[in-house]
Formats: structure tokens, C-alpha cells, sequence
């Protein structure tokens, strides 16, 4: 970032093989059906280019550069006035599953994760998807790093809640394998 | 509890795979999140772990109209606003100082009355705001929601400066009120109108965003037509009531009024080149 600062193209380049894959995969899974993020992937690092001064070194740039694409993404959703978290219906479910078992349970998750508050399913995306951590996280959303920790504690143990709600009786049918770590 | 442990529990659900071993088991007594994702032969891990990623497979395309986006930024505007936010902060109020020190000498009432009193007053209250709103928004949580309500509360508690501008008006001389209300009113709409729009086209260039959000633009007008209700204060002694709330007043809300819908409609076309 310091060599892009001064204005190295190349370290832009750098930039963007880095996160643009993390960028797009958090913005896509916001984004309506039909519509893909790849224009707002466009759009932050066009603001990243233009706010690049503004960047402290001494912070984290992950953090803000997910905070410039949640913004990016917040001004596009409201000059469409549409709300920002899409819930998710059957028809239009994303997919992308290599056999039964991981179909079945890609099912369940895209069912019960609308059923998070925004803040909660902000939090499980930013973790999961953009594999940021917990204090990572937190800078973008603006809270403490112990509010982010409790948010995302109660939104794992709501998720198992409404898994287990869906299959009450059924055991999970998928067993892909043990990892021993 | 170690950050490593809970990452790679995560990678391997992405993976499909159910975790195991014994420092797992160490692991998970004293990490609950790690706990929920695991419980039930790891049924919420591994629904995580389908979550659906988007084809980043080939993202040349997208890569090329970045890097061409990065090469187009250049000129006076692209400067400018690739400033840092305090050195275009600084200029905008330059911009504000320059103006003031120009027309400062301009109404000859100001010799016998006490301007500084009631501007003091003013930058005491400017203050007051920018710190309410800052404390607005440094609220734990509060960062992004509270952002577009500071806006608009910063530009609704910019109004009451333009009420105290007038109350402070002096006393108008006889000469001037030879002049027809009317156009006496539209002259100082125009006058101030003048300041108002070239302050918000300086506003325009040192904006970063290509959409302007609608607080943004109503902050942006509200601030240009402050400016321009000061220039009226530094040039018009008025205190007809009706000549304030038209020829310098209505300047705010109708510029905010237009610039605002100027945006949002230029938001609307806005767009970036396609893949």
C-alpha cells in the first residue's frame, strides 16, 4: 500500500489479485438476484485509488478496504432504494454444490441465514467469506471487538438453533470426512 | 482461543471436511464458537461451508478496467481529489476565509456596530455541532448507520446560523431603499446565489464520490448556501423581513432543493464501464 500510495500502478495490480476475490464473493452474496458485484468491485477500487492518501499505515488495510466496499455497496443499494440484505427465496438459491449431501445442507444455510438480524449475518459474512478476524471485523462495522466476538457467538449458536429446527429428527445425512488437525 | 486453531477449523469446513484430533477437542472446550460449528458431526461447519462463492476464476477483464480506471485519474480534479480529507477540508475553508477577508470591508455599519460579537457567537455554535455530530458518530455501532443522520443533522443545525445572520442585519440606508422591493430581493437572491453555486461547484470537484449520496448533497448545498447568506451579511444591511426570508434565506432550501435532486439524478445515470 505504501508503494501504491506514491503511486505504483503495479502495486495496485498487487491489490487487487489479493482481495478483489474476497471483495467480490462478500458483495456478491449482498447483491439482489440477477445483479452482479463486479461493477462495485469496479467502483472501490476506483474510491481506493482516489482515498488512497487517506490510508494510515499503521492500521490494517483489509479492514479498510472492506469498509470502502460495504460503503461503495450502502450508496449503490440506496440510490436503488432497495434494502440492502435481499431476503433469499427458494427460487432463487445459489448453489453451487458438488453432490447431495453438501446440496442439501447449502440449502439449509441459505434458508436460515436471513433469518439473522443484518447485523448478525454482517458479521458471519465478513468472517466467513472474507475470512477476516474478529478485530478485523470489528473496525469495519464499528463496533468493539468484544461486541463483534458476542454478536457472532449468538449468531453461531442461533444458526445451529434453526439448523437443528429444520431436521429435528434426521441426522445430518452428510459425513464427507474427518480431518484430524 | 488461538485465532490459528479457529481459522483452520474454518478452512476445513470450506473444504468439507469435519474436523477431528485431540487438540481439537482441547481447543474446542474453551472456544464456543468453534463448539457450535462442530456440534452435531459438525452440521452448521459444514452448511457454512457451502456457502456459495462467486466465479472468481477469471478476473482479467475486471483487472484491465481497474488498472484503465487508476490511468484515467488524471488532471486538476483527479488532484484534487486524491487529496488526504484534512487538506480538502483546508481548502474548501480557504475558499470561505478568502471570501470573507474580501468582503469584510464592504457595509460601513460595521464601523459603529460589533460584528465580531454576534460571529464569535456564530463559530461558538459551529463548533457546539461539529462536536455534537462528531460524538454522534464515534457511538460504538453507530459508525456507518449514524453517518448519513450526521449529515443531515450537521445540515439542519447549519440553518439557525442563517437566522442568526439576518436578526444581526443592520439597519438599511435610505438610498437603497429607493430601490423596488422586488428587485432589490432578486438582487441579493442573485448575488448570493452567485457565491452559493460557485462554492458548490468547488464542493463538486473536491468530491471524491462519482454518487453523491443524498445527505452528502443536502450537507454540501446547505453549506454553499450558508456561504452565501455571509456574503449577503457582509454586503446587505437589510433588516426587512420579507427581503431576508426571499432575497437571502430562500437561497438554501431552493439550491439544497436542486442540487439535491441534481445528484440523485446523476447517481441514477451514473455507471461504470461494463466488462
Amino acid at each position: 500500500m505504501a508503494a501504491y500510495a506514491v503511486g505504483s500502478t503495479e502495486a495496485l495490480e498487487q491489490i487487487f489479485d489479493r482481495y478483489a476475490g474476497l471483495l467480490l464473493n462478500v458483495l456478491q452474496r449482498r447483491m439482489p438476484p440477477g445483479e452482479d458485484a463486479h461493477d462495485l468491485v469496479q467502483q472501490t477500487f476506483l474510491q481506493l485509488h482516489r482515498a488512497r492518501a487517506d490510508f494510515d499505515p499503521t492500521q490494517r488495510f483489509r479492514p479498510w478496504l472492506f469498509s470502502i466496499a460495504l460503503n461503495v455497496q450502502r450508496e449503490h443499494f440506496r440510490a436503488r432504494r432497495r434494502r440492502a440484505e435481499t431476503d433469499l427465496t427458494e427460487d432463487h438459491l445459489l448453489v453451487g454444490a458438488c453432490d447431495a449431501a453438501r446440496t442439501e445442507a447449502a440449502f439449509d444455510i441459505e434458508r436460515v441465514l436471513p433469518r439473522l438480524s443484518p447485523e448478525q449475518r454482517e458479521v458471519i459474512e465478513l468472517h466467513w467469506l472474507a475470512e477476516l478476524s474478529f478485530p478485523e471485523v470489528a473496525a469495519i462495522v464499528g463496533a468493539t471487538v468484544t461486541a463483534t466476538r458476542v454478536r457472532a457467538h449468538r449468531a453461531y449458536t442461533r444458526l445451529r438453533g434453526l439448523l437443528a429446527e429444520s431436521q429435528p429428527r434426521t441426522e445430518p445425512s452428510h459425513a464427507p470426512g474427518a480431518r484430524t488437525i | 482461543m488461538s485465532e490459528p486453531q479457529c481459522c483452520e477449523i474454518r478452512d476445513a469446513f470450506r473444504r468439507g471436511l469435519v474436523p477431528s484430533g485431540e487438540a481439537l477437542e482441547a481447543h474446542v472446550n474453551s472456544c464456543e464458537r468453534c463448539r457450535n460449528l462442530l456440534a452435531r458431526d459438525g452440521r452448521l461447519g459444514l452448511s457454512l461451508g457451502t456457502l456459495q462463492r462467486a466465479s472468481t476464476d477469471d478476473l482479467s477483464a475486471l483487472r484491465r478496467l481497474v488498472v484503465e480506471n487508476a490511468r484515467r485519474e488524471v488532471g486538476v480534479r483527479a488532484w484534487l481529489r486524491s487529496r488526504s480529507r484534512w487538506q480538502r477540508l483546508g481548502l474548501a475553508l480557504l475558499v470561505v476565509l478568502v471570501l470573507g477577508a474580501c468582503l469584510i470591508g464592504k457595509r460601513p455599519d460595521f464601523a459603529s456596530t460589533r460584528p465580531l460579537a454576534t460571529w464569535g457567537g456564530i463559530a461558538l455554535y459551529l463548533v457546539g455541532i461539529v462536536a455534537g455530530v462528531s460524538a454522534l458518530m464515534a457511538r460504538p455501532g453507530k459508525a456507518n448507520e449514524g453517518r448519513s443522520r450526521a449529515r443531515v443533522a450537521l445540515a439542519v443545525g447549519l440553518l439557525p446560523i442563517v437566522v442568526l445572520l439576518g436578526v444581526s442585519a443592520g439597519a438599511i440606508d435610505e438610498a437603497a431603499a429607493q430601490v423596488p422591493f422586488g428587485r432589490r430581493a432578486l438582487g441579493c437572491f442573485g448575488y448570493g446565489s452567485l457565491f452559493t453555486g460557485g462554492f458548490l461547484a468547488w464542493l463538486w470537484v473536491l468530491e471524491r464520490s462519482d454518487r453523491v449520496s443524498g445527505p452528502g448533497a443536502l450537507l454540501m448545498a446547505t453549506s454553499a448556501g450558508l456561504l452565501g447568506n455571509l456574503a449577503l451579511h457582509l454586503h446587505c444591511p437589510s433588516t426587512e423581513p420579507w427581503h431576508l426570508l426571499l432575497g437571502h434565506v430562500a437561497i438554501v432550501p431552493l439550491w439544497a432543493l436542486a442540487y439535491v435532486l441534481w445528484a440523485r439524478s446523476r447517481s441514477a445515470r451514473h455507471s461504470l464501464r461494463r466488462l
